[in-house]
């Protein structure tokens, strides 16, 4: 395990037999990589693609079919390892009979955390993600987004090395969105590592330093987010005024669109032809007003993945 | 105390609190304390002679009978409910191993019904003493042995739970009590020369396999010994706890096996 590894995947995969018929269903198929000490990494796929399914193994909920976990250099088994590591459940329910402070308590305890040091923590926390102002009133009567920041503190109870976040920023207003993701680079700037999945692809592109994408239970990329994005960025967009109609029509050739707007003409080029029409333009007498990169959103680029037969370019 | 010992406590501490909080279990609680007060006006009904028959067999009946109840409904729902709305997840997911957190349940609900037996218990010795009725060595050694087999049908009920859906596990754990219950009749019958087992002897073997099986739940019942006035000596109180314990340490290593290899899905 590389030193910097705070979680190592191999190779892992989950098979499940469903149905009456025993149907074979593989959820997760074969996927392999690490997560590194410090940082913010993303795990994004669409509904269905064997997200939960992996956060569930790592967490030892779901006993793995082949491959191997090893967090923290041991298997998620090893009470060591688990120790080190918060959770948070996709849409989490808590026993709604107990307070955030009872409940809160109750796991403190698990870890081993002696009354007064829980005490201190769960004040602390709860007023980190905003319930302190309900800490005594039972979970019955709390919205999903109150829940989902109670879940939130409960995974920071024994401040853990490695935080698991399974579609934390799913139920919260805007301004628990906003909240969270403050919390998350909190956690960062703290030295904490965190791993998060999600389907928002706004709140991967803010926070993740790299990402795995999972599709249909098979990772299609592993890696740096900024080399991800880089790689969608496949065409320039000009913006030039002055431009002679001859001139435009010459340009054609070399662009994938030329559009009129008014005075000024917006060309569409490939990033290799680029510099070439910039010094036509140039020379022909033209101004040029803008050169603007046109990246992909992450979002273009997961759909793409997702169609079927879809790849990462 | 240990880390795993304080882990169980943890997790048997916040069933006691749960069971505490549910409405239903309270709800059970407060009709059988109702019922074993109200044995005082039944009592009434009858022939002067046999009014103190009357509240010594209801307080028995009913601690028994509330207790079998809500040890089903604990061990079913408590434990169902944990994996249909996931809160095992944030749980499972702690430092806490699998088996931990079924022991930590199981001594939960023991320990909510100790309570139980306890408080009606109190009850029933207050309607005793005010029939004048002296609470006798005997009564106590009935309610021991009503606990020791509570803890046998609330081992039975997690089991049951840790693989099934609520609704058949209620209906098994109760099938158990049921044919736990007639486990001495099963015997006698398969050793008579005549009756069900001799007109029918295809369903010998199913009622060996019963009797080996399934645990005998009569000697935990002493309630002809009490209506007779005779006494139970310390040592059938003694080996009926043990044969409690036997049967809890089976069911409860099951369930943890079960647990252990189950997904979390």
């Amino acid at each position: 395990m590389p030193d910097d590894s705070v979680l190592l995947v191999q190779d892992l995969a989950k098979t499940f037999k469903v149905g009456f018929a025993r149907k074979v269903v593989d959820a997760v198929r074969g996927i392999s990589f690490d997560v590194k000490r410090g940082e913010i990494f993303g795990f994004l796929g669409p509904n269905g693609a064997g997200k939960t399914t992996t956060i569930k193994m790592l967490m030892d909920l779901i006993r793995p079919t082949a491959g191997s976990i090893r967090l923290f250099g041991l298997s998620p088994r090893d009470m060591t390892s688990r120790r080190r590591v918060g959770y948070l459940p996709e849409q989490p329910y808590f026993y709604d009979y107990l307070t955030p402070v009872e409940l809160m308590h109750f796991f403190g305890s698990i870890y081993g955390m002696d009354r007064a040091a829980r005490a201190g923590r769960i004040d602390k926390l709860l007023r980190l993600v905003g319930v302190a102002y309900v800490r005594d009133r039972s979970l019955r009567s709390f919205s999903k987004g109150m829940v989902q920041r109670v879940g939130l503190a409960q995974s920071l109870i024994a401040d853990p090395d490695l935080v698991v976040l399974d579609e934390p920023l799913s139920g919260l207003d805007p301004i628990g969105r906003r909240e969270f993701k403050d919390i998350i680079l909190g956690l960062k700037s703290a030295g904490k590592t965190v791993f998060f999945s999600s389907h928002i692809l706004a709140d991967i592109e803010l926070l993740c330093d790299r990402i795995a994408i999972i599709d249909k239970g098979k990772l299609r990329y592993v890696g740096p987010l900024r080399e991800f994005v880089l790689a969608g960025q496949k065409e320039v967009e000009l913006i030039a005024s002055g431009v002679a109609p001859e001139q435009a029509e010459a340009l054609a050739g070399r662009c994938v669109k030329v559009e009129t707007l008014g005075a000024q003409v917006k060309l569409v080029t490939s990033r290799e032809a680029a510099p070439g029409v910039v010094s036509d333009l140039v020379q022909g007498g033209a101004t040029v007003e803008s050169v603007v990169p046109r990246s992909e959103t992450l979002e273009d680029i997961f759909v793409r993945m997702a169609a079927p037969g879809g790849e990462a370019k | 105390m240990t880390g795993a010992a304080k882990r169980i406590a943890a997790v048997a501490f916040n069933t006691f609190k749960e069971a505490g909080r549910n409405r239903a279990f309270l709800g059970l609680m407060l009709g059988a304390l109702f019922m074993i007060l109200a044995s005082l006006l039944i009592s009434e009904m009858v022939v002067f002679d046999q009014r103190r028959r009357v509240v010594q067999d209801f307080g028995l009946f009913f601690i028994s009978a509330s207790g079998v109840v809500i040890s089903v409904i604990i061990g079913v729902v408590l434990v169902f409910k944990e994996l249909q709305r996931k809160t095992i997840y944030s749980v499972l997911s702690k430092p806490l191993h699998r088996h931990e957190f079924i022991l930590g349940r199981y001594a939960g609900m023991v320990l909510v019904l100790l309570t139980v037996v306890v408080v009606l218990t109190l009850a029933w010795t207050l309607v005793l003493h005010l029939r004048d009725v002296a609470f006798r060595l005997v009564f106590l050694k009935a309610v021991i042995l009503i606990a020791a087999e509570l803890s046998i049908v609330s081992a039975v009920a997690v089991l049951f739970s840790s693989f099934s859906s609520p609704v058949l596990s209620g209906i098994f754990t109760l099938g158990v009590f049921m044919v736990g219950r007639l486990v001495y009749l099963i015997e006698e019958l398969l050793l008579a020369g005549k009756g069900l087992f001799v007109s029918a002897p295809q369903l010998r073997p199913l009622g060996k396999a019963a009797a080996a099986i399934f645990p005998d739940l009569s000697m935990f019942d002493i309630s002809r010994e009490i209506l007779l006035e005779m006494d139970v000596p310390w040592t059938w109180v003694a080996q009926s706890v043990g044969y409690a314990a036997s049967y809890v340490v089976i069911l409860i290593t099951l369930a943890m096996l079960v647990f252990r290899s189950r997904d979390f899905v």
